[in-house]
């Protein structure tokens, strides 16, 4: 086998094309909802009747919507809404969800067993439909929208953890970390999550594009933030009305929904193959030895 | 116990069954014999070494010597105390006196972690109240023992050549001055020159340390050079076991006869006549009362087949289980 | 006339830390019914050398040099035509049966196949042909194998299957790599000599790559050592046992464990294997042998007569041959 020097993650990553478009298209993102904390070229709340369905011009790039408000302030500080969802969501989700899917494998047997039947349960209701559920028991609104895409991100989180950790449990190091006494809790730690941490990285990125996705259906529904707090699902439901008169309303919204979620998409593939060990040896190298 | 004949393991009846999967949900759950009254003694500063080929058991007998798989039956004693009993935490801290090396150079040492954290990993166990400098010459001495470098402990182990690794692998063994190492086929994946090189070091590591070796591997003529003593293991069973000189010199069991004679000789001959051992080694499902290698020996009588073989001593300290000896 | 011809053979591929010389100017000629072992330690070239033989090398590899199998200029063929080369004339057989070996078809299925393909055969022809290799190969009771899955089968029987597969269209050249590595050694001595028979039987010519020097001296007429990509010694089996040539070759022979002998220290060759991508200049084994002067490491030794058809490829030979550490060890 090959001691090969690998050239450094950068080069790497610069030569891959999704992870560049990627990181190009989901920092733009970022960097709207950055930029709207500071500046907006309109107020995002600020109703002005007298402007309403504008069409784009020099004034409001985007136009404006039928309450006279700038739809490029309302995409920005949307992005900061999607983006708080998309991060919150995910975190709970990969909090919980590593943990239980560690705690499965690390013990197999039972807990492994009711970990995973617990994932199949969830499994078995589609995601939206059960986002959908607990918005309407626990009431509309930004953080229950957030807790229920984060529930709902759980056993993705698990179910993930437990097989790349089960792949990792059965490799002869953990063979030798057991045979010179550590126990399973420092194992885990030690041997176990180091190795699965960029998988579980890569899942997070695209659990997040599915995340904002899954908001901006919830607003869209009604479900999810209210107003005045602009949001891009909710922006699309807005505009439904108005579709043949303005039809830039619905454009731009859906648009910048599609850039963010593709971008993080390919983000996530891109990591998962610049993260993956097998990269740094080189594709040829199994021919090489015996 | 500190004399120095006393035995450092010895196993009594060691059994290890495993129970497959059922098929169906009819049918009974079928059992796999690994491991089949084993038992063995190995003193101190000695090396046994245990040779049999896939499916013979040999792994899983290194395994359940390391207490890393339950036993079914029997009994296990390393340095008087038998693992198998203690408590979990206990048996972690006993774990410093017998340590394991593995087969593969490449699976055995975590990517993630430094040389230096792969060989004090022991220790973290064993003298976690060692001050970090204490520590770091305790691996700096034991890296350099097998042939390392103390700049090597900064490095990750895909920056070494599979020999090397092996190296690290040995030295992680080494760190708590173990009474034993048990060695899993410790060279095979290894390149003939290197081989040499990691064969030379463990011989070299026992004269220095006076470890004792339970070397397993299926290459009989690498147990020759490392061991005192051969175990001879067939269908979970061991068949042969005494001397390395008796066995080799004079092997009693068809057995070991048709393993010996079927290694490759390095001396070019046309058409040697090999004793060849036909078909394959059955499947360790199943039992038979007779003796587990009636179907493949050239020998083969009927009583074979309906009586199991004792191991019988057919030199001084050389036993076989054969009825035709 | 020569079955096949090797012409200063050279194979490079580009590997992330930089370009991999994998074969350097090998040459050879391969007479009907001759055996030819090549042996050397992983990462020698051995393995690559048979992919550029069978034209299966990696996407972007670079080939130069001549190969020619009965007359005909097997780099002046397409993809198209070389398949059909692949398997009618040329066969090989691989170490690892499992994965070489399609798991989702029957053993049957993937015997008659190709010899469908090539021989055109009839349905009912081809199966009473494919039974029949079946049988020859050892598969005792070849309808029940037919019928058999890869994963119902020990490793033996396997590689047995493989053979089969490799036999189906009456190949000239057999390339048998590693055929032995993953088996047992009791059935390895077993799938040697059904090589060594159907070899004989059929007048193939073999090639036979291994690591083990004990398989190649008890295998083949002619052998080859390889070390960094290059041949570095060669000649007929018993001679180049008899009279070990090359430091490289006699550091090999006295590193391997013999069984015939008592619990002593190993001679062993310091340093490792060099890597291919990053091979030191003058000749390859210099940082390694101990018999290295200063123009080892700027000179590439040429290929040197040590007797009759066997050489060896050293610019120090008669201080290699005149060293009694090493030697033969009949």
């Amino acid at each position: 086998m090959n001691v090969s020097r690998r050239p450094g993650l950068h080069t790497l990553a610069l030569r891959h094309r999704s992870f560049l478009l990627g990181s190009v298209l989901s920092g733009l993102v970022v960097l709207l909802a950055l930029i709207s904390l500071v500046w907006t070229p309109h107020s995002a709340y600020e109703l002005d009747i007298a402007n309403k369905l504008k069409p784009p011009s020099p004034a409001h790039w985007l136009g404006t919507d039928h309450f006279g408000r700038d739809v490029t302030s309302m995409i920005m500080v949307g992005a900061q809404n999607s983006l708080v969802v998309g991060v919150v969501a995910v975190s709970i989700g990969m909090a919980v969800g590593v943990l239980l899917g560690l705690w499965a494998s690390a013990q197999r047997g039972w807990a492994e067993e009711l970990v995973m039947r617990f994932s199949d349960f969830t499994f078995a209701f589609p995601a939206i439909l059960s986002a959908i559920m607990i918005t309407a028991i626990l009431g509309p609104g930004a953080v229950n929208s957030i807790l229920a895409i984060g529930i709902f991100n759980i056993p993705v989180f698990a179910r993930i953890t437990r097989g790349s950790a089960n792949a990792i449990w059965a490799r002869e190091f953990v063979l030798a970390a057991r045979a010179a006494g550590k126990g399973r809790a420092q194992i885990t730690l030690g041997h176990v999550l180091p190795n699965i941490l960029s998988a579980i990285i890569v899942q997070a990125t695209i659990f997040f594009a599915i995340a904002i996705l899954a908001e901006a259906a919830l607003s869209y529904l009604g479900l999810g933030t209210q107003p005045p707090q602009p949001s891009w699902g909710r922006m699309l439901n807005e505009a439904q009305t108005f579709l043949y008169l303005s039809p830039h309303l619905a454009l731009f919204p859906g648009l910048v929904i599609v850039i963010s979620v593709l971008g993080f998409n390919m983000l996530g593939d891109g990591l998962r193959d610049l993260l993956d060990p097998r990269l740094s040896r080189t594709r040829l190298a199994g021919y090489s030895s015996r | 116990m500190t004399f120095a004949d006393a035995p450092v393991v010895e196993a009594e009846g060691l059994t290890r069954h495993y129970t497959l999967p059922r098929e169906r949900l009819t049918a009974a759950p079928q059992r796999v014999f690994a491991l089949n009254q084993v038992s063995l003694t190995v003193r101190a500063g000695r090396s046994l070494g245990v040779v049999g080929e896939s499916g013979c058991g040999k792994s899983t007998l290194a395994r359940c010597v390391m207490a890393l798989e339950p036993l079914t039956a029997g009994t296990l004693h390393i340095l008087g105390k038998d693992p198998h009993v203690m408590r979990a935490w206990t048996l972690r801290r006993h774990r410093r006196n017998f340590q394991m090396v593995f087969q593969d150079p490449f699976g055995s040492l975590d990517p993630r972690h430094t040389v230096g954290r792969i060989v004090a990993e022991p220790l973290d166990v064993a003298e976690k109240w060692l001050k970090p400098d204490d520590r770091r010459g305790r691996v700096r001495e034991v890296l350099e023992s097998v042939g390392l470098k103390e700049a090597d402990m900064s490095k990750y182990p895909h920056e070494f050549s599979g020999g090397q690794r092996q190296r690290v692998a040995i030295a992680r063994a080494l760190v708590t001055r173990p009474a034993l190492i048990v060695a899993d086929e410790p060279v095979s994946a290894l390149d003939v020159s290197v081989q040499a090189q990691v064969l030379n070091l463990l011989q070299d590591l026992q004269d220095l340390y006076g470890v004792t070796y339970l070397l397993i591997s299926h290459d009989l003529a690498v147990v020759k050079y490392v061991c005192h003593e051969v175990a001879v293991m067939y269908l979970g069973r061991i068949v042969e076991y005494g001397p390395t000189e008796g066995i080799f010199t004079n092997a009693t069991h068809p057995y070991t006869r048709a393993l010996l004679d079927a290694v490759p000789k390095l001396s070019p001959s046309r058409r040697r006549a090999r004793s060849a051992l036909k078909g394959m080694v059955p499947d360790p499902t199943e039992t038979n009362p007779g003796c587990p290698f009636a179907d493949r020996c050239p020998l083969v009588e009927s009583q074979c087949r309906s009586q199991a073989p004792e191991l019988r001593e057919v030199a001084p300290g050389h036993v076989a289980a054969c009825h035709l000896v | 006339m020569s079955v096949l011809e090797v012409d200063r053979l050279t194979v490079a591929l580009p590997m992330v830390a930089g370009l991999a010389r994998a074969v350097r100017d090998v040459s050879f000629r391969l007479e009907r019914g001759e055996t030819l072992g090549i042996v050397g330690e992983s990462g020698c070239g051995k393995s690559m050398m048979a992919l550029a033989l069978m034209g299966l090398l990696p996407e972007g590899a670079d080939l130069r040099g001549g190969i020619t199998l009965n007359g005909c200029d097997l780099r002046a063929l397409d993809e198209k035509a070389m398949c059909r080369v692949r398997g009618n004339a040329i066969a090989m057989v691989f170490q690892e049966p499992m994965t070489s070996l399609n798991p989702v078809h029957t053993i049957g299925k993937q015997v008659i196949e190709p010899l469908m393909l090539h021989s055109g055969l009839g349905r009912d022809e081809a199966n009473a042909e494919t039974l029949s290799l079946l049988e020859r190969v050892g598969l005792v009771d070849p309808r029940r194998f037919y019928g058999a899955y890869p994963h119902q089968l020990s490793g033996g029987q396997r590689q047995r299957a493989m053979i089969a597969m490799a036999l189906s269209c009456h190949p000239e050249v057999l390339i048998a790599d590693e055929p032995t590595t993953a088996l047992d050694v009791t059935i390895q001595g077993q799938i040697l000599d059904l090589i060594r028979d159907v070899v004989s039987e059929r007048q193939m010519s073999l090639i036979l790559i291994s690591h083990d020097l004990g398989v190649i001296a008890e295998t083949v007429d002619r052998v080859f050592v390889m070390y960094g990509g290059a041949v570095v010694e060669q000649g007929p089996t018993p001679d180049v046992f008899a009279r070990l040539a090359h430091p490289y070759t006699q550091g090999l022979f006295a590193a391997v464990p013999q069984v015939g002998e008592g619990r002593r220290r190993l001679r062993t060759i310091p340093g490792t294997v060099p890597e291919l991508a990053d091979l030191p200049g003058g000749c390859t084994f210099a940082d390694r042998c101990s018999l290295a002067h200063e123009t080892c490491r700027s000179q590439v030794p040429d290929m040197r007569s040590v007797g009759e058809n066997h050489s060896a490829a050293c610019l120090r030979l008669d201080a290699a041959m005149a060293s009694s550490s090493f030697g033969s060890r009949r």
